[in-house]
């Protein structure tokens, strides 16, 4: 991970509200449509986020927070709750395993791919959790056009 | 194939403004969100039978040319306005995901494209 912070900002994700699932990344993506010279680091940061949010409207107790941080050469996007953590890490990053209630699966969510997309698509990813709480951290960098 | 290639299909319905002549260069047919995050490519056309507000997050997103809904799904009033401002381009069918998937098949295929 890049050390040099810059600049960063708090966007918060309520338990539940669905309805907004994507409204981050959405903004995001417009605030930060300079920050990147190549359309395809947008779109793979855009992702990420749309994914976090998900994860924090569905299988949080309370929602969380996604912090954004600017470095010199990428963007770093930490989503932090309050739990109930993951109960199997490494089920969670089986593709196609999922926990996400019926009523999230009937909106199109649930299909166990959101952390995987994140793995899969971020330059960087971490994640910590407990039942205090999980913590995902990714980075996407900058890439020449 | 471009979007008044879909805007053309037998009962197919445009529910918002949308450039027609836009080029759509694939096709990815799901109804789970983040399949269609992974699997879908810029400027593809995504056929699904979910009509609520977090496809938009998806098109646009991804950039994709455009959305078609399957087996007649109406998007609610907002989704629809929100479409619109985001410029996001929304069909509907009375048909399966199925058939729409065939029907454009042959038409990707026979346009050569």
């Amino acid at each position: 991970m890049e050390n040099i912070e810059a600049e960063s900002f708090e966007l918060p994700v309520k338990r539940g509200d669905t309805g907004s699932i994507g409204s981050q990344a959405l903004a995001v993506k417009k605030k930060l449509g300079g920050f990147f010279t190549k359309n395809d680091d947008l779109r793979r940061l855009g992702v990420c986020i749309f994914e976090a949010e998900a994860n924090l409207a569905i299988h949080t107790s309370a929602g969380g927070v996604i912090t954004i941080t600017l470095l010199h050469n990428a963007v770093r996007v930490t989503a932090r709750d309050t739990g109930p953590g993951i109960a199997d890490m490494e089920k969670a990053l089986t593709m196609g395993y999922s926990t996400a209630p019926v009523w999230a699966r009937e909106l199109g969510f649930g299909s166990g791919m959101g952390l995987k997309n994140i793995r899969r698509v971020a330059d960087f990813f971490d994640i910590k959790s407990s039942p205090k709480g999980t913590e995902v951290v990714f980075e996407v960098r900058k890439h020449a056009s | 194939m471009l979007l008044k290639d879909i805007a053309q299909l037998q009962d197919c319905k445009q529910l918002t403004t949308a450039d027609l002549e836009r080029k759509a260069t694939g096709v990815y047919a799901s109804d789970m969100l983040s399949a269609a995050m992974a699997r879908a490519e810029p400027d593809w056309l995504w056929i699904t039978i979910q009509g609520h507000k977090n496809i938009l997050g998806v098109a646009s997103i991804k950039g994709l040319a455009g959305i078609l809904l399957a087996e007649g799904v109406q998007p609610d009033l907002e989704t629809l306005a929100v479409a619109e401002r985001e410029h996001i381009a929304i069909f509907s069918s009375p048909e399966t995901a199925f058939e729409l998937s065939g029907r454009i098949y042959k038409l990707l295929n026979n346009n050569g494209d």
